[in-house]
C-alpha cells in the first residue's frame, strides 16, 4: 500500500531531518572514538545548515531568479 | 503559538463542509498548541538564554578560573586519601569531613568539610572545600562558601536555569513548563501536516506581510529542530524531577538496604578506618568502574549518605557508554570490609541517560557549538511564536475597530437620509 502523495510531500523532509538528528544525538553517546563523534557532528549540523539555507542563503541568492 | 493558522486566519485543509469531525479535532489541537506554548514561552525563553552559557560551562569556568598543575609523568601515583584527610583536619581543626570528590578528568581531589553534621543539617551552605593536586597532595585552592559560589555568574545562570532561585518548588514548576513545551511540540506536529499540504517544505512567503513571513519561519524552524527540542524538552523534565526521583529511591530501596544498620552507633572520627583502604576495597568490588567520590558516615537524618556506620562510594562505568551510569558501593567504616554493591533502579538509570542528552557535553567542543546553535534556533521559534500571538491580537483589535467605524458611518448616513433630518 503506497503512502498518499500529500503525506509524502509534507513529511519526507521533516522525517528525514528528525531521523538524522536522532542518529546524531545517539552516535556520540554510543562510542568514544572520533568516528562516532564525527557522525554526531555531521548529522546534527544538518538541521543547522537547513535553517541557514532556507532563512538566509536561499532568500538572498535565489530571490531574483524566481 | 498562533502559528498554524493559514494567512486568512482560518485552520487549513480540513474544511468544515467535507469533514466536520476532523475540523473539530484540529481546532482542539490548535487550542492545545496555542495555550500550552503561551503559558510556557517566557519561561522557556529564560531557560534557553541561560542554557547558552551553561553549554560552555567547562570552557567559561576554565577561562574565569584556570586550573594549572605541575607537569608530572602520566603514571605518577595518586596521593593517599589518608594524607589529604590529615591535611584537612590540620587546616580546619574541630571540623568534620563530609566527602571526597576524586576527579577523573583533571588531577585534582576535592575534600568537602563542615563545622559539624548538625550545622550541615541546619544550613547546607556551611559546606566548603579544599582542592588538592591528586598526585602531590599540594593544596591548590580553598573554597568560598557555597552561598558565594551560588552568586558567581555561572552559579546564577545554573540556578535560574534549574530552579529560578526557588529550590524544589522552582524545579517542579520548571518541570511543568518543560512538559507544556513538549505538549506544544506534539500539538505543533499534529497541526503541521494539514497546514503544509498546499505549500512546499521550506517555503517562506515574503512580500505578503510580516506576519505571514514569520508564520512560515516559525513553522519551518520549529519542524527543522523538532527532534532536538523534543529530546531536550523530555530530558529537561527528567532532570527537574531528579530530587523527587532520588527521594523515592531513598524511601524504598535505600531505606530497605540501610535498615540493617539503622541502630548502629555513630563511629567517632578516631575509630574510622582508613579512607584510602576503603577506596581500594570499593575499587576492587567494581573492577570495570571508576570510583569518583566517597561520602563519610553520618546520621541517617541528614540524608545523602549510607548512615552512621558505612562509607558510601560512587563509581561510574569506565567505557564511554557506561561513563554516565553510577553505582553505589558501601564499605564498613569501622572494619573497612565491603558491605555491598547496590544497583540503581530503572527510573534513576533513565535520569542518568537523560543527562548527557540534555547537556550536550558528550561529543567535544563541536557538539557544544551545534548545541548552542540549535538552542539559538529554538529561541527564534519561541520569539516568533510570541510575535505571531501578539500580531494576531493586534489584527483582531484593528479589525474590530474597522468594523465599528464602518458601522458608525453607516448609522450616521442612515440618520442623515431619514425624513425630517436636517
Amino acid at each position: 500500500m503506497s503512502m498518499p502523495m500529500h503525506w509524502r510531500k509534507v513529511w519526507t523532509a521533516p522525517g528525514t531531518l528528525a531521523l538524522l538528528t536522532m542518529t546524531g544525538l545517539l552516535s556520540a553517546l554510543l562510542g568514544e572514538a572520533i568516528a562516532w563523534k564525527a557522525i554526531a557532528w555531521t548529522f546534527l549540523a544538518v538541521p543547522v545548515l537547513a535553517t541557514l539555507w532556507y532563512t538566509c542563503i536561499k532568500p538572498t541568492f535565489y530571490r531574483t531568479k524566481r | 503559538m498562533d502559528a498554524l493558522r493559514s494567512d486568512t486566519g482560518a485552520l487549513p485543509a480540513a474544511s468544515k463542509a467535507t469533514d466536520p469531525l476532523r475540523h473539530r479535532a484540529l481546532r482542539r489541537w490548535h487550542w492545545i498548541h496555542t495555550w500550552s506554548s503561551q503559558v510556557c514561552t517566557l519561561f522557556l525563553l529564560l531557560i534557553c538564554l541561560t542554557g547558552l552559557p551553561l553549554v560552555f560551562s567547562d570552557e567559561i569556568n576554565n577561562w574565569l578560573e584556570p586550573h594549572t598543575y605541575v607537569s608530572l609523568p602520566d603514571n605518577t601515583p595518586r596521593a593517599s586519601l589518608d594524607r589529604l584527610a590529615e591535611t584537612g583536619h590540620r587546616m580546619y581543626p574541630g571540623q568534620v569531613i563530609d566527602s571526597f570528590f576524586i576527579d577523573d578528568d583533571e588531577p585534582q581531589v576535592y575534600l568537602w568539610m563542615v563545622p559539624s553534621f548538625e550545622a550541615l543539617k541546619a544550613d547546607p551552605k556551611v559546606m566548603h572545600f579544599i582542592r588538592f593536586d591528586a598526585r602531590t597532595a599540594q593544596v591548590l585552592e580553598t573554597s568560598k562558601s557555597l552561598e558565594a559560589q551560588q552568586h558567581s555568574f555561572m552559579g546564577v545562570m545554573l540556578t535560574l536555569h534549574t530552579e529560578l532561585f526557588a529550590g524544589l518548588p522552582g524545579e517542579l514548576f520548571l518541570a511543568v513548563m518543560a512538559l507544556l513545551f513538549v505538549m506544544a511540540i506534539v500539538s505543533g506536529v499534529v497541526l503541521y501536516g494539514p497546514f503544509m499540504k498546499k505549500i512546499d517544505f521550506g517555503t517562506v512567503r515574503e512580500g505578503r506581510g510580516t506576519r505571514l513571513k514569520w508564520l512560515d519561519l516559525h513553522n519551518l524552524l520549529g519542524v527543522v529542530v523538532l527532534a532536538w527540542t523534543l529530546v531536550v524538552g523530555l530530558t529537561g523534565v527528567m532532570n527537574e524531577l531528579s530530587v523527587p526521583l532520588f527521594g523515592l529511591w531513598e524511601q524504598t530501596d535505600v531505606a530497605r538496604i540501610l535498615s540493617q544498620w539503622k541502630d548502629a552507633p555513630n563511629i567517632p572520627i578516631t575509630e574510622l578506618s582508613s579512607p584510602q583502604a576503603a577506596l581500594e576495597t570499593a575499587q576492587h568490588a567494581v573492577p570495570g568502574n571508576v570510583v569518583t567520590s566517597l561520602v563519610y558516615p553520618r546520621p541517617l537524618a541528614i540524608g545523602n549518605s549510607a548512615g552512621p556506620s558505612q562509607y558510601l562510594f560512587w563509581s561510574h562505568g569506565a567505557s564511554h557508554l557506561r561513563a554516565r551510569l553510577f553505582d553505589p558501593i558501601l564499605v564498613n567504616a569501622r572494619t573497612g570490609q565491603l558491605s555491598l554493591v547496590a544497583t540503581m533502579p530503572w527510573y534513576l538509570r533513565a535520569l542518568e541517560v537523560s543527562r548527557p542528552l540534555h547537556f550536550g557535553d558528550y561529543g567535544g567542543l563541536p557538539l557544544k557549538i551545534l548545541w548552542a546553535l540549535l538552542d539559538v534556533i529554538t529561541i527564534m521559534v519561541l520569539t516568533s511564536g510570541l510575535y505571531l500571538w501578539i500580531a494576531r491580537r493586534r489584527t483582531r483589535a484593528s479589525r474590530l475597530e474597522r468594523i465599528l467605524a464602518v458601522h458608525e458611518a453607516a448609522n450616521a448616513t442612515r440618520a442623515l437620509r431619514m425624513p425630517g433630518a436636517v
